[in-house]
């Protein structure tokens, strides 16, 4: 009985440190997606689970003149600035052909994934020209089902002819939709061309105007001494 | 169609509330554009033709043959 108070607190101990190791064991921390990503090489492919992805493409060769260098890294750097701010769950993607883009501007242009970007251009049908593009899509854009076509959900920016500072004023404008709203509303271009109408259409347009106008021809006036008054069919501004 | 007696009134009484209905279709074709609802213009003016041949038609039937005092 004395030997058996005696081992008590040595168990307790025992007991405790058990408990206490399990405790402490380290947890391994569910893998959190990055906010900004840049793809740095051809055989990286671009990662999942986020809600948005935001593919900067560069298909216009004018971009890839050494001269360009400076203008690009300014893009670049608000393309960076723009992935930072949109949060964790969106994804904004730049294709790099290796990463020293951040030690020698001088050949920006060349590590520039061009080929990756034309892929995306020709699959979903971007004009050079027009570019560089910023396509948001809610949709994962699978490169080897690129065939499907631009998806739904996705709103295309030109940035060709768009100054630096709107540039800026751009991605800060869709940094806010995406980090309200979870998704950027489509660009608003210019309006679609209406169908021409056809000839009934026409004529009876022209009906119309022409008894509008037959209409407004007249005016009839009293004059009966003291009291006038005249009466016109249509009021003129 | 057919009229037992004829007499002035009933055209009278025919043509205004024809020339109402007209006068409103008229109304509604004019008072938008067309390309807006371009079908909706055509009923509008075709109800308001057809109401004003169709009183036509009739007064021209009934007062034929007839001769005034």
């Amino acid at each position: 009985m004395t030997r058996k108070l005696t081992n008590k607190p040595l168990i307790l101990a025992f007991l405790f440190f058990i408990t206490a190791s399990a405790q402490t064991k380290p947890k391994v921390p569910p893998p959190v997606p990055q906010a900004k990503v840049e793809l740095v090489t051809t055989k990286q492919s671009i990662p999942k689970n986020f809600k948005t992805y935001s593919l900067f493409l560069i298909c216009n060769p004018q971009w890839l003149d050494p001269a360009k260098n400076a203008g690009l890294l300014q893009l670049y750097h608000q393309f960076q600035s723009f992935g930072r701010a949109i949060g964790d769950d969106h994804a904004a993607v730049w294709f790099w052909k290796s990463n020293s883009y951040e030690h020698n501007d001088a050949a920006l242009a060349q590590i520039v994934d061009v080929e990756r970007s034309v892929r995306f251009c020709q699959a979903w049908k971007l004009t050079p020209s027009e570019g560089p593009h910023l396509v948001i899509t809610g949709t994962y854009p699978d490169e080897s089902h690129l065939s499907t076509g631009l998806p739904k959900d996705s709103a295309v920016y030109k940035l060709g002819d768009m100054a630096p500072p709107d540039i800026s004023a751009l991605l800060a404008k869709l940094t806010d939709e995406l980090i309200a709203s979870g998704k950027v509303d489509s660009p608003t271009g210019p309006p679609a061309p209406t169908p021409p109408a056809r000839l009934w259409v026409h004529l009876l347009a022209a009906t119309q105007q022409t008894i509008n106008s037959f209409g407004c021809a007249w005016s009839f006036k009293i004059n009966a001494g003291p009291v006038s008054a005249d009466l016109k069919s249509c009021k003129t501004s | 169609m057919s009229i037992s007696k004829w007499h002035p009134g009933k055209l009278i009484l025919l043509w205004s509330w024809g020339g109402l209905f007209a006068a409103l279709a008229l109304t509604q074709f004019l008072g938008s554009k067309v390309e807006s609802s371009p079908i909706a213009h055509l009923v509008e003016l075709l109800i308001a033709l057809l109401i004003l041949l169709a009183l036509s038609v009739v007064t021209w039937k009934w007062l034929s043959g007839r001769e005034s005092n």
